[in-house]
C-alpha cells in the first residue's frame, strides 16, 4: 500500500502591502471621501458645508472648485451606482443631490429640512434608484434618487438612528441605533420584521450613552451583513474597542467578529471593499490613536496595519486599487490656546493618503 | 467621639459626626461668628437666601451649550435655536432651556486661568482669591460659614453625587472640617439615619439623654469650641432624621420624576429642590463625566437633553413656588472646551472663554453679559474671572463682599478676590 499523500498545499497566498504615494492637503476637517464611479473624481464632505472635489484622472490630483449648498458638516456623501448624482446630508438636515460633478456642478434637487437636525447617515440602493436617510430626528425616509421624491417615511423611532443601509434586492432595510439595536423594516410598507441586539455596542455610563454600532453595509450580494463601530468601555471620551461584526443574512447569526485594536483605538469610522479581495478599514479613537487596515473576510485580525496616521476618518478605494484615507494632522489635540508663529489660533484638518497596493509579497498560508 | 480626618468614604452617621467634631477650628451657634465679623453675623443670621449649584464636571462645551457659533469654523454640527429673550440663541440641544431663557441670565465672556482639572476645580471651587497662604473653602462651604444653617437646621452644605457619599472635609479649608459637605452618594441617605424598629422611641430617648449627658462629661474636660462643635453636629443628625421623607422615593410624584428625568443628573436635581425646599442653605449636584476630547459631539447629545430637562425642570419649579425669590441657581464647570475640534472629534480643555449660567435670587432675568469673538476663540467684551461671579453671587444672596471678611485667628480675609468686582449687570 502507497504511503499516503499530503494534502495539495494551496498556492501562495498574495497579501498587498499598500505603499503611500502621495498626500494631499486639505485646509478642513472631513467627514466622508468617495470615488466616482468612473474613478474620475474623488470627493469629500467635512466640517465647513462644502463638498470638496479633486480631479483624479491626471498625474497629481487637483481640487476643483466647491460644491455649495449645505449649511451644516456634510456628514456623508455617496454617489449613485451607474448614475450621475452625488448625494449628500449634513448636520442641519438637508439632503441634496448634486450632478455633473466631474465639471459644471448643477443641483439636481435637494431639501431643505429631510430631516430636524443631523442626518447621521446615508444608503443608496445597489441600482441606485432609491436613496435611505436616518438622523437625530428619530426617523428613516426613503427618496426616489431620481427626483427626491418622498418614498416612505418610518417616524417615531425608539431612540437616534445611527446607521442604514438598503438590501441589495430593495426587499428590507436595516439601522442601527444609539443602543446597538439593529433593526429590519419591510419596504415599501415600512413594517418592522424585528430588532436583534448587537452584543456590547452600547455603553452607559454618568448620563451617558455611548453607541457603538455605527456603520452597517451590505455584501456578497446581500447574504452578510457587516455591522461595524465599536465596543465602547467608557463615555466622556472615545473609549472604545474598534469592533466589526460579519452576521449571516438573514439569520442574523454572527459568523465571526474582528476587534481591531485596544480600547483607545475607538471606533471603526468607515469600510470600503477592495476588488483585490478585502476590506479596507480605518479607525479612530483617543487623539492621535489612528488605524489604516487591511482585513480579508473571515479573518479576526488584519494583515495590513498602519498607525502613522493620526485619527482616520473616511477610506475610499478607487477602481484602479488605490486607496485614500482622510485622516487627522498630527498633534491636533492639546488644552488651551495654541498659536501658530503669527499667533493665530490654529486649526486642524484633514490631509488624504494615498496609498497604492500595486506592491505585493508573497506568503504561504498559515 | 472619633475623630476622622479621611475625605470621601463609605460612611454612616456616626462617621459623619465624628468628621465634622475631628476638625472643628472654629464654631459658634448656628455656624455663626468665629470668623466672622459679629455684626455680619447678626445680619446674616436673618439671611433667608440658599444656593443650588449644578456642577458639570470635566467642563461642558460652551459652544454646544449657551455660546453656540453655527456654519463657523469651530461651531460644530449643531444648529442654534431661538430663546425667549429675542435676539439671543442658544444651542439646540436645550429646548427647553431656550423656553426659560426669560428667567436665566448668562455670562459669555468667562476668562479663567488654569486648563487643569486637577487644579483648575479648585480654583474655581474656591472663587480663585489672592494667595494669602491659606486654603480658601468651596463655595459651599464658604457659604455654609457665611450664612450658617437656616432655621431648619438642616447641614447647611449638602453635595449631591453620583457614587459614594461621605464627609468632605477638605472643601471647608482653613475654616475647619466642620464646614465641609455633606455628600449624599447617589442621593441616597447616610445609612443608619432611620431609627432601626428595633429600638423604641422610649428606648431612643433614654439613649439621647445619655448621650448628652455623656457630652456634658466631655465638654467639662475640652475647650469650649470642640464642646459647641460636639452639639452642634448633633444637632445637624438630628435634624436630618427627622427630614427622612426626603429620601422616600416612594413620596416621589411621577411627573416630577418624568419632568427632572430618570438619570442620575434628573433624580438627583430633583432631590436637590427638595433638600432646597425643606431648608438646606447650598446644595451642590454633581454630574461626572464631562471631559469630552473624544467624541464630544456625540457625548453632548447624550448629555446635554439631560441637562437641559433637569435644569429646565428646577427653573419651571422654582418660579412657580416663589423660590426664585430666595434661591441662587448656578450652572457651571471648571471650564469649558476648545473651539478647534481634535483629531478625535473632541474638544479639549479652554478656560479662555467660556459661559456661566445663573438664575433666581438676586440676578436680573434675561441677561446676557459679554460675547465671544465671531469663531469663539476670545472673549470680545469685558472678561470675567471666577472673582467676579464670586462678588456677584455673594451680593445677589444679600452679602457685600467688598468689606465682609472672614477672621483666621487675628487675620482678616476677604471672602472673594480683592481686585475683583461684581457684574451689575447680572444684578437685579
Amino acid at each position: 500500500m502507497p504511503p499516503p499523500q499530503p494534502p495539495p498545499q494551496p498556492p501562495p497566498q498574495q497579501l498587498p502591502k499598500p505603499r503611500e504615494l502621495l498626500k494631499l492637503d486639505c485646509d478642513r476637517q472631513l467627514m466622508t471621501v468617495r470615488f466616482s464611479a468612473c474613478g474620475r473624481m474623488l470627493v469629500a464632505g467635512g466640517y465647513d458645508a462644502s463638498i470638496r472635489r479633486w480631479q483624479w484622472d491626471v498625474e497629481k490630483p487637483v481640487e476643483l472648485d466647491r460644491v455649495s449648498g449645505h449649511r451644516g458638516w456634510v456628514s456623508w456623501v455617496e454617489f449613485q451606482p451607474g448614475g450621475e448624482l452625488l448625494f449628500s446630508v449634513d448636520t442641519w438636515g438637508r439632503l441634496q443631490a448634486t450632478r455633473g460633478i466631474a465639471g459644471a456642478t448643477e443641483l439636481a434637487w435637494h431639501h431643505d429640512t429631510a430631516h430636524d437636525g443631523w442626518i447621521r447617515s446615508l444608503s443608496v440602493s445597489d441600482d441606485g434608484q432609491v436613496l435611505v436617510t436616518a438622523g437625530r430626528d428619530r426617523a428613516i425616509r426613503v427618496w426616489s434618487a431620481s427626483d427626491g421624491k418622498l418614498l416612505h417615511e418610518l417616524l417615531d423611532q425608539p431612540t437616534e438612528v445611527f446607521a442604514v443601509a438598503i438590501h441589495p434586492d430593495k426587499s428590507l432595510l436595516v439601522t442601527g441605533d444609539l443602543f446597538g439595536v439593529l433593526r429590519r423594516f419591510e419596504l415599501p410598507g415600512g413594517k418592522c420584521l424585528g430588532e436583534t441586539p448587537v452584543e456590547k455596542m452600547h455603553y452607559y455610563e454618568r448620563i451617558q450613552d455611548v453607541g457603538g454600532l455605527r456603520l452597517l453595509r451590505f455584501h456578497d450580494k446581500g447574504r452578510v451583513l457587516i455591522c461595524a463601530g465599536g465596543e465602547p468601555q467608557k463615555t466622556g471620551r472615545a473609549i472604545a474597542i474598534p469592533t466589526i461584526h460579519w452576521l449571516k443574512w438573514p439569520n442574523l447569526k454572527v459568523e465571526h467578529t474582528a476587534r481591531l485594536g485596544a480600547q483607545n483605538h475607538g471606533f471603526v469610522f468607515d469600510l470600503a471593499w477592495h476588488s483585490g479581495g478585502y476590506w479596507a478599514v480605518v479607525t479612530s479613537g483617543q487623539p492621535g490613536n489612528g488605524q489604516f487596515l487591511l482585513l480579508e473576510p473571515g479573518a479576526e485580525k488584519p494583515f495590513f496595519t498602519s498607525t502613522k496616521m493620526s485619527n482616520c476618518h473616511s477610506v475610499a478605494v478607487h477602481s484602479d486599487g488605490r486607496i485614500v484615507v482622510s485622516a487627522s494632522n498630527r498633534n491636533s489635540q492639546g488644552n488651551g490656546a495654541v498659536r501658530d508663529k503669527m499667533g493665530g489660533y490654529v486649526a486642524n484638518y484633514s490631509p488624504l493618503h494615498v496609498f497604492a497596493v500595486s506592491d505585493v509579497e508573497e506568503k504561504s498560508p498559515g | 467621639m472619633s475623630h476622622c480626618s479621611s475625605h470621601e468614604h463609605d460612611w454612616s452617621r456616626r462617621r459623619m459626626l465624628g468628621a465634622m467634631a475631628g476638625g472643628v477650628g472654629a464654631a459658634g451657634a448656628g455656624g455663626l461668628g468665629g470668623l466672622l465679623q459679629p455684626v455680619l453675623a447678626e445680619e446674616m443670621a436673618r439671611n433667608d437666601k440658599q444656593i443650588l449649584l449644578i456642577w458639570l464636571d470635566g467642563g461642558m462645551s460652551q459652544l454646544e451649550s449657551w455660546d453656540p457659533k453655527p456654519n463657523t469654523p469651530f461651531g460644530g454640527p449643531f444648529r442654534s435655536i431661538p430663546t425667549t429673550l429675542p435676539g439671543v440663541h442658544i444651542s439646540e440641544l436645550m429646548p427647553k432651556l431656550a423656553r426659560q431663557m426669560k428667567r436665566l441670565a448668562v455670562v459669555r465672556s468667562m476668562k479663567t486661568e488654569d486648563a487643569n482639572h486637577s487644579s483648575g476645580v479648585p480654583k474655581i471651587m474656591r472663587g480663585q482669591p489672592r494667595n494669602r497662604g491659606v486654603t480658601y473653602p468651596f463655595f459651599g462651604s464658604a457659604v455654609a460659614k457665611l450664612l450658617g444653617p437656616t432655621d431648619s437646621g438642616l447641614p447647611p452644605y449638602v453635595w449631591v453625587k453620583p457614587g459614594n457619599g461621605g464627609f468632605i472635609a477638605k472643601h471647608a479649608g482653613f475654616l475647619g472640617a466642620r464646614y465641609g459637605a455633606l455628600a449624599l452618594g447617589d442621593g441616597k441617605p447616610p445609612p443608619n439615619l432611620v431609627r432601626p424598629d428595633s429600638i423604641s422611641s422610649d428606648a431612643d430617648r433614654i439613649r439621647q439623654e445619655l448621650r448628652e449627658r455623656l457630652n456634658r462629661q466631655f465638654a467639662n474636660r475640652r475647650r469650649g469650641v470642640f464642646n459647641e462643635a460636639n452639639s452642634y453636629v448633633y444637632d445637624v443628625a438630628q435634624t436630618l432624621m427627622k427630614h427622612v421623607e426626603l429620601f422616600d422615593e416612594t413620596k416621589i410624584l411621577d411627573s416630577d420624576r418624568q419632568r427632572y428625568g430618570t438619570h442620575d443628573l434628573g433624580r438627583h436635581t430633583l432631590l436637590a429642590r427638595g433638600l432646597i425646599e425643606a431648608g438646606v442653605r447650598f446644595v451642590q449636584v454633581t454630574s461626572y463625566g464631562w471631559d469630552t476630547h473624544g467624541d464630544n459631539f456625540n457625548s453632548h447629545a447624550s448629555r446635554m437633553p439631560k441637562v437641559d430637562q433637569s435644569v429646565s425642570a428646577l427653573i419651571e419649579d422654582l418660579f412657580d413656588r416663589g423660590l426664585d425669590e430666595r434661591v441662587l441657581v448656578v450652572v457651571m464647570a471648571e471650564f469649558g472646551r476648545t473651539p478647534r475640534i481634535n483629531g478625535s472629534v473632541g474638544r479639549d480643555h479652554w478656560p479662555n472663554a467660556w459661559s456661566v449660567a445663573m438664575s433666581g435670587c438676586g440676578i436680573r432675568p434675561g441677561t446676557v453679559v459679554g460675547e465671544t469673538l465671531a469663531d469663539g476663540t476670545d472673549v470680545k467684551t469685558t472678561p470675567y474671572d471666577i472673582g467676579h461671579m464670586f462678588h456677584t453671587w455673594y451680593s445677589a444672596i444679600g452679602l457685600d463682599s467688598a468689606t465682609a471678611e472672614y477672621r483666621n485667628g487675628t487675620q482678616p480675609l476677604p471672602i472673594a478676590h480683592d481686585d475683583m468686582h461684581k457684574v451689575d449687570e447680572l444684578l437685579s
